[in-house]
Order: structure tokens, then C-alpha cells, then sequence
């Protein structure tokens, strides 16, 4: 029975993502592009929109787990605003977009705003809203002191900076985005080895505990991982935020929250949403293009307000 | 035979991949001449159509979104906004030769562009000197030197009779705001393009002390300097007529078309014939 | 039966010496030394606030190890908290009054993550969920997402995990405060039939007087964070102790059954 329900939404999401892949290489602003051309650009754009995309849906599950909170993720907690802010702050005066080179700082950012957010967590619990208010907050932190570093360090950067700050695949290399691929792999199958662990987590911290589950030791690897998966996105693609919000929600209604079957499905959901988001930034106002950190907004922005509604209404009636 | 054809597509893959990436490249070795050329801002535009003439225009295949001078350039394929143009757009126009701005167009997309083997050309207009410089760098990349050496010559020669113009008449020089944004006020200071332009023209910039190119004064700040006349420079055409001139109370205003004065072609010396004119009505 | 001659018969399955908590500075409980018998269910009374839950937590390892006094441990081992969790949870299992679950999770799937400490196989974990929930008549709430179900339904799933992790004691925080009258009976009865077929103990704390003094065993009674009195059922459960546990009341107690547990009905004065 549960096999059957697992093969059938894998059928699902890979349809999907053969489509996806599809759109992705075959819309752009030239009618008959040659091998060439979608070599250079559309091949590495797509693959770096399917590493973000599942990037930052693991890590938006993962988070969610952690804090026992379906309305957490990289991008309302401010842990992106982290990426982003140690990505120009240590990458030295020249803001250099380079993978490589904002990866790492990118992931010590996400490590610090996601370490703190965790601190904080320990005082105001982490189920009710205090702790997405201070994920907001230190966003907000975040992205004020990238635009005031922008300015300072070199006012034609800031322009740049702007779209990468609203979540900008056009950027994409082959290398980095065939490298963010690999690491999204890899933690998030790092991640799969702790599926039952995050699963005991779902039930709530002492629950988990009682359960026979170290809570501290998980969380810290969890924040270490997502840290990862964080930097690596954000330093490749900007601030794209509401993928690992709606992503996993989406995914459990019919997979269930057991994380052995969520994180892969997410991944794969993930990366074909952001795939679809970015050519749709691509062809609404072509020749321009918007970056796909507006359109994952607008889609995400509203589902959030309304699992947030949705779980006021029933702390409400419970209360 | 199976087995073999499986060879065979086996290299098949690594072979386009290199092929793809010389393909790109081509365009390099092609060097003088070019005849597919691509203007990621509309002031290298207006220069590459005025150095190409009439019957040259055709070899510019596509331009960045506001080009819109000469009025042929209006039909040609669009690669997006100059501060963020579509790479693959420009790429897909299979340019031998793109032209770009040091300060409107983002370096990190020419660099991508070098990158893939397009050659770019980048034109710096920091100063009102360095127009004529463009024109002949630019008269060297589309093999039309004798022509750029020209217009170049006739440019330096209409600057210097701009600038002694407004020496003659420097004792009478009216005090000027020139105002490029509205909401907020955003004004030309004492350095940049712009501050060189009003200089040119004759008008005494109420601003000059202030040390950024386009500070952000409170109207306040505006009337406390006691301007002569408030030059705006109307960006949009419609929004500009509602507004009207009465917004400075008695302080008159002098409405400039933006488009000649904020892109350093062609049209700057117009732009700045034309200021010199205005500003005359407000001499001491 | 005397007394003796029962005691004799249970083994000592862990031991409480001493055993309290501090809440800051002040002690919540102190000075709680007593045996956990293999195969009885203790039952843990007191008025709101003489630190039924706070005994609970403390036996559980919830509290930091820092405010935590005495020593609770199982014979021959080290205090219970400083043992690593996933060895804690062999022998310790906590069911909270409420849970909340904030996702989608099945009731089979949520009563198998009770299995994390013992080296099942999903099927295995599976399997003993189902088993589980049959022997609690929850069977056909195994489709059911946790989220749908009412207090008691979720009470009696906690229980059922609780069953699936098997732990040598099972520490009850009201975990049957939700449930109709009837179901705590069968709950109740079924909690009995689980602690004696296995060498296991049940420390069950409850503001039901009338419920405890049906099924547990033993009782350990508790006022203002400390001990009034600890013993068999029958023995403690009297009108002088319920006295001092809540004053403002008089009780009436009327004994029946060959094992004369206690019937207990309270005046207001």
C-alpha cells in the first residue's frame, strides 16, 4: 500500500521534472538556439535552478523539523540574509559573484545567523511566533547591513547587488552550478541518515528525547548542514525565498512527514518549482527578466499567510 | 554495428561541447569590419549609428531596450534593460562585436560576455572631453576611423566654442539648480557628468560645493540657496506636464530634454547649445 | 496477603534516593527515596503544585542535570539522566498529558517512531505498532492523521508509542486525564495487564483519586514537595494522609474487594 503511494509520486514528481527540465531548456530569448548557446546559458541555469531549488527545500524541511515548525524557513528565518551578509562581508571589499569564492563565507553567515536563531529558540520556544518574528528581524539586520556594505565598498556594485539580494539565477556558470548540485546531494543525503531522528522531532523536543533522541547534538548537526545547503544557494543565487516554505508543505500532504520518503521528494519538488519560477521570470517580461526571487515571492508570500491563518485558527479553536 | 554506433554517439557529446564553445568563439577571430553589432545602452547606439550613417545602419542587429534614436533602431531585436541585459539575447544575436558603457552596463556582464567569446567593446564617457575620445575608439572598432576622426575633430571644436562662450558671459552667469529626480529631489552637485555639462553651458550650480555628484536636498535646502533658475530635466514625459513649473513658487523653471543631455552622444552638444541658450535669458 | 509476603514477591526494578528537583533556588521535590517494583503500577497523588510533575520530569531526564538531587537509578547502574538518551530511553519512557504534532503524520507511523531506540527494521516498528494499537482497540484509527484526533484519542496514541518503546518504566503524566470515563477503565485495566507481562513498572501521576486507587498498586503520595506517605494501595490511601494532601475536605472511604481498595468520596465542610 505504501510502496504503491511511494511509486506513484515518484512518477509524479519525475513527470513533472521532465517538464520542467524540458521548459528550462527550451525558453529564452532566442527561437532557435543552437547547442552552443544553451550550453553556455541555459544548460548551467537550469541545473543551478534544480540545485537551489532542492537546496533550499531540504534545507526548508530540515528547518521545519528542527523547530518543530511548518512555518520555518531558510529565507523567513533570516538565515539566507545570513548567507547573503557574510558572502559580502568576507569576501572582501571587491564584491566579487564568483561561487567559489562567496560559497564559503556565504555558509560561516548562514552558520552565525542560524546559530543565533537557535540561541534564541532556547528562550522563546520555537513553536509559536516569536521565534519567525526574530528570523524576520535578523532578515531585516541582514539585508540592511549587505546594501550599507554595498554602498560603502563600491556604489556600482549595488545595482548587482540588488538582484542578487531579490534571488537571480542568470549568473549561472556550469561549474558552480554542477558543483551546487553535488554538495545539495550530498547533504541532503546526510541529512536522509537522520530521517528518523528529524521523525522523533516532529513529535516535539521532549518528546523526541524520551524517544531516546540526543535533541542538542541533532540540532547542531542539522544547523551545520542546513548552514551548508544555505550557503551554497545563496551564494550562487541569491536570496530566493519561500521554496523551502511551500515546497515541503506541499510535498507532505501527500507523502506524510516521514522524512526518509520527504526530503527526497521535496528535493525533487524543489528544484523543479524553482525551475518553473525562474522560466517564468525569464519569459513575462522578456527581453527583460525579472529576478525568479520576485516570482517564488509572490507565489510563496501568500501560502505563507495562509498556513500561518490556517494554524491560528486551530491554536484558536484549541484554546 | 550496434555496439559501434553506441561508439560512436559515446564521443559524440564531448565533441559538440567543444564545438559549441568554438562556435561562440568565432566571432573573435573576425576582428576588423564587424557586421552584427549589439548596443547594450542607447548613448553607444546613437554614437555607432552616427559614425555608421545611413547606409551603415543596418549592421547593428540589436539594441538594449531604451534605444530608441535614430527612430530605424526602434525595430531592431531588444536584449533588455542596459543595467541588466539578457545574456543569452545577446549571445543568441550572434554579435561580432557588442558595445557597451563603462557606467551603465554591469562589468560583470561583460566580463560573461568575454567570457564565451564575444568581443565587447566598452566605451567610457567620465568627462564631456571624452566623447570625441569615444568616437575615435569607437571609429577604430567599426573600421571607420576617418570618419570618427571627423565628427571627433567637429566635437572638440563645438566644445571649445561652448566653453568660450560661456567665459565671455562667466561675470553675469545665472545660479542654477539642475533638477533630474522629483521624488525625491535629486540634483546635480558639484562633480560627475552633469556638473561638467551645466559648467559648459554657463550656469553656476548653487550645488557645486556639495562634493557628491547627485545629492538629495530637502526643497528647503533647494529655495536656501537662492537659485536664479531651476533647470529639470524630464525624464518622463507625461508625469512631467502634471507637475508644471509652479512647484518652486516665483523661481522660474527650464524644462531640458533628458535624453540628449544624460547620454553622452550625439546629441550632448544640442543638449548643451541649447542650455547656453536658455540660461542667457537669466544672465545678471 | 500480608504486606510482606507480596513485597517479597516484587523485584526491585530501579530505586529513587533521595530524589528531588530545584526550580531555581527552591527545591520543587525532595527528599522522595523509594522502590520501583517490577510488575506494579505506582500511583503518584497530591494536591495542584507538591511536585507530582516535577518528580516525573526529573525520573525522566528532562530537567538539566544541574538542578536535579539525589539518585534514580537501576540496580547495579549509574543515576538514570547521566546514562546517554538512547540508552535513557531503554529504560524510561515519558507520556506527557498533550502532545501536539504541527504536520501530517499518520497514527501507525506515529505510534512506530516509538520503536526509535530499539533496533527494529520499519517493518518491525510496523509491525509492533499495529500491535500496539490493536491491544489498545485503536486499530481503526491507524489511517487517521494524529492531527484529527480528539485529547483522549491522542492520549491513548501516546500510549500506544509508549507500549512500542518498551521501556523498563513507564512514567505517566495524567496521560489518561482526556478519556471518557469508561475508556480510562479499559485504559486503565489495560495498563495493568501491560505492566505484568513484562518485568516493567508504571509511575502514573493523577488527580484521580478514585481511578489510581482502582488500579495501582502502590501509592506515593506527595505534599508541598515532599513525602507524606509511600505504600501499598490500601495501606496509604487513608483518611488521615488524604487529609493532610488536601485539608479543606473530609473524606469517606469505604474498602472493598478482597484487596480492600479504597472507594473514596469527598465532603466540602
Amino acid at each position: 500500500m505504501a510502496l504503491r503511494t511511494d511509486r506513484k509520486n515518484w512518477l509524479l514528481a519525475c513527470t513533472f521534472l521532465l517538464i520542467a527540465l524540458g521548459l528550462g531548456l527550451g525558453v529564452g530569448p532566442t527561437d532557435h538556439p543552437d547547442w552552443a548557446l544553451i550550453r553556455e546559458f541555459r544548460l548551467p541555469r537550469t541545473l543551478l535552478a534544480l540545485g537551489v531549488g532542492a537546496g533550499l527545500a531540504v534545507a526548508g524541511t530540515a528547518l521545519q523539523a528542527l523547530f518543530s515548525n511548518p512555518l520555518c524557513e531558510p529565507y523567513t528565518l533570516g538565515i539566507s540574509s545570513g548567507a547573503a551578509l557574510g558572502a559580502v562581508l568576507l569576501s572582501g571589499t571587491t564584491f566579487a559573484l564568483h561561487w567559489g569564492g562567496l560559497a564559503i563565507p556565504g555558509f560561516a553567515g548562514a552558520l552565525g545567523f542560524a546559530a543565533l536563531l537557535l540561541g534564541v529558540s532556547y528562550r522563546t520556544g520555537s513553536r509559536g511566533g516569536a521565534l519567525l518574528l526574530s528570523g524576520v528581524m535578523l532578515s531585516l539586520v541582514g539585508s540592511s547591513l549587505v546594501a550599507l556594505w554595498m554602498a560603502i565598498a563600491d556604489p556600482s556594485g549595488v545595482q548587482s547587488a540588488v538582484f542578487w539580494l531579490m534571488g537571480d539565477l542568470s549568473r549561472a556558470r556550469l561549474e558552480g552550478a554542477a558543483l551546487t548540485l553535488v554538495l545539495v546531494a550530498a547533504v541532503g543525503l546526510a541529512l536522509m541518515v537522520q530521517s528518523r531522528k528529524l521523525d522523533a522531532l516532529l513529535l516535539g523536543e521532549e518528546a523526541a528525547q524520551s524517544l531516546g533522541v540526543d535533541p542538542n547534538s541533532l540540532r547542531r548537526q542539522v544547523v551545520f548542514y542546513v548552514s551548508i545547503l544555505v550557503g551554497a544557494c545563496v551564494s550562487a543565487a541569491g536570496m530566493i525565498g519561500f521554496v523551502g516554505l511551500v515546497v515541503p508543505h506541499f510535498v507532505r500532504r501527500f507523502s506524510g512527514s516521514l522524512h526518509a520518503r520527504l526530503i527526497p521528494l521535496s528535493a525533487v519538488w524543489g528544484a523543479l518549482v524553482l525551475l518553473i519560477a525562474d522560466v517564468v521570470a525569464r519569459k513575462i517580461v522578456a527581453p527583460s527578466e525579472l529576478p525568479a526571487g520576485v516570482v517564488t515571492a509572490l507565489v510563496g508570500a501568500p501560502c505563507f499567510i495562509w498556513i500561518l491563518a490556517g494554524r491560528s485558527g486551530r491554536e484558536g479553536r484549541a484554546g | 554495428m550496434v555496439k559501434a554506433a553506441w561508439l560512436r554517439a559515446g564521443w559524440v557529446f564531448p565533441v559538440l561541447l567543444v564545438l559549441g564553445a568554438s562556435e561562440l568563439g568565432a566571432s573573435e577571430r573576425r576582428n576588423s569590419e564587424p557586421h552584427r553589432i549589439v548596443a547594450l545602452a542607447p548613448s553607444v547606439a546613437e554614437i555607432a549609428a552616427d559614425l555608421l550613417g545611413k547606409e551603415g545602419l543596418p549592421r547593428i542587429v540589436g539594441v538594449s531596450n531604451e534605444a530608441d534614436r535614430p527612430d530605424v533602431l526602434k525595430d531592431r531585436p531588444r536584449v533588455g534593460p542596459f543595467y541588466r541585459v539578457n545574456l543569452e539575447a545577446v549571445v543568441g544575436l550572434k554579435p561580432d562585436l557588442v558595445l557597451a558603457t563603462q557606467d551603465g552596463n554591469l562589468p560583470e556582464q561583460v566580463e560573461r560576455l568575454r567570457s564565451v567569446g564575444v568581443r565587447v567593446s566598452v566605451v567610457g564617457t567620465p568627462k564631456v572631453d571624452s566623447l570625441p575620445e569615444a568616437y575615435r575608439m569607437l571609429g577604430r572598432e567599426l573600421g571607420l576611423e576617418a570618419t570618427a576622426e571627423k565628427k571627433a575633430a567637429a566635437l572638440e571644436q563645438e566644445l571649445r566654442e561652448l566653453r568660450r562662450e560661456s567665459e565671455r558671459r562667466q561675470t553675469k552667469a545665472p545660479r542654477v539648480v539642475l533638477q533630474i529626480g522629483w521624488n525625491p529631489v535629486v540634483v546635480v552637485g558639484g562633480q560627475g557628468f552633469l556638473a561638467e555639462v551645466l559648467s559648459i553651458a554657463g550656469g553656476k550650480s548653487v550645488f557645486a560645493d556639495v562634493p557628491q555628484a547627485y545629492p538629495r536636498p530637502s526643497r528647503e535646502a533647494v529655495l536656501a540657496r537662492k537659485p536664479d533658475v531651476i533647470l529639470q530635466v524630464s525624464m518622463d514625459q507625461g508625469r512631467d506636464q502634471s507637475q508644471g513649473g509652479s512647484e518652486w513658487g516665483k523661481i522660474p523653471t527650464l524644462r531640458v530634454d533628458a535624453d540628449d543631455l544624460l547620454r553622452p552622444g550625439p546629441g550632448l552638444m544640442r543638449a548643451i547649445r541649447k542650455l547656453q541658450e536658455g540660461l542667457n535669458g537669466f544672465a545678471h | 496477603m500480608s504486606e510482606a509476603t507480596k513485597n517479597s514477591r516484587a523485584v526491585t526494578l530501579a530505586s529513587l534516593q533521595d530524589v528531588g528537583l530545584m526550580r531555581g533556588s527552591c527545591a520543587a521535590i525532595q527528599g522522595v527515596s523509594i522502590e520501583l517494583f517490577s510488575g506494579k503500577i505506582l500511583a503518584v497523588l497530591g494536591p495542584n503544585g507538591s511536585g507530582k510533575s516535577s518528580l516525573l520530569r526529573r525520573l525522566a531526564g528532562l530537567e538539566s542535570r544541574s538542578q536535579g538531587l539525589g539518585c534514580f537509578s537501576f540496580s547495579g547502574e549509574a543515576e538514570v539522566t547521566d546514562l546517554p538518551v538512547a540508552q535513557r530511553a531503554r529504560r524510561v519512557a515519558h507520556v506527557a498529558s498533550e502532545s501536539a504534532v504541527d504536520f501530517p503524520v499518520s497514527v501507525l507511523d506515529g505510534v512506530a517512531l516509538g520503536a526509535y531506540s530499539r533496533n527494529l527494521t520499519s517493518q518491525e516498528a510496523e509491525l509492533a505498532a499495529n500491535r500496539a494499537l490493536e491491544s489498545l482497540g485503536l486499530s481503526s484509527l491507524a489511517a487517521r492523521d494524529l492531527g484529527t484526533l480528539s485529547g483522549g484519542q491522542m492520549q491513548a496514541v501516546a500510549l500506544a508509542r509508549a507500549a512500542v518503546q518498551d521501556a523498563q518504566v513507564l512514567l505517566l503524566d495524567e496521560a489518561l486525564s482526556k478519556m471518557d470515563v469508561d475508556r480510562q477503565q479499559e485504559v486503565a485495566a489495560w495498563l495493568r495487564n501491560w505492566v505484568r507481562s513484562g518485568n516493567r513498572s508504571v509511575v502514573w501521576v493523577s488527580h484521580d483519586l478514585n481511578l489510581a486507587a482502582a488500579h495501582a498498586d502502590r501509592a506515593l503520595l506527595l505534599h508541598r514537595g515532599g513525602m507524606v506517605a509511600e505504600g501499598e494501595v490500601s495501606a496509604t490511601l487513608t483518611e488521615k494522609n488524604l487529609a493532610v494532601l488536601y485539608p479543606r475536605g473530609r473524606f469517606e472511604l469505604e474498602r472493598t474487594g478482597p484487596e480492600a481498595r479504597p472507594q473514596i468520596r469527598f465532603h466540602r465542610d
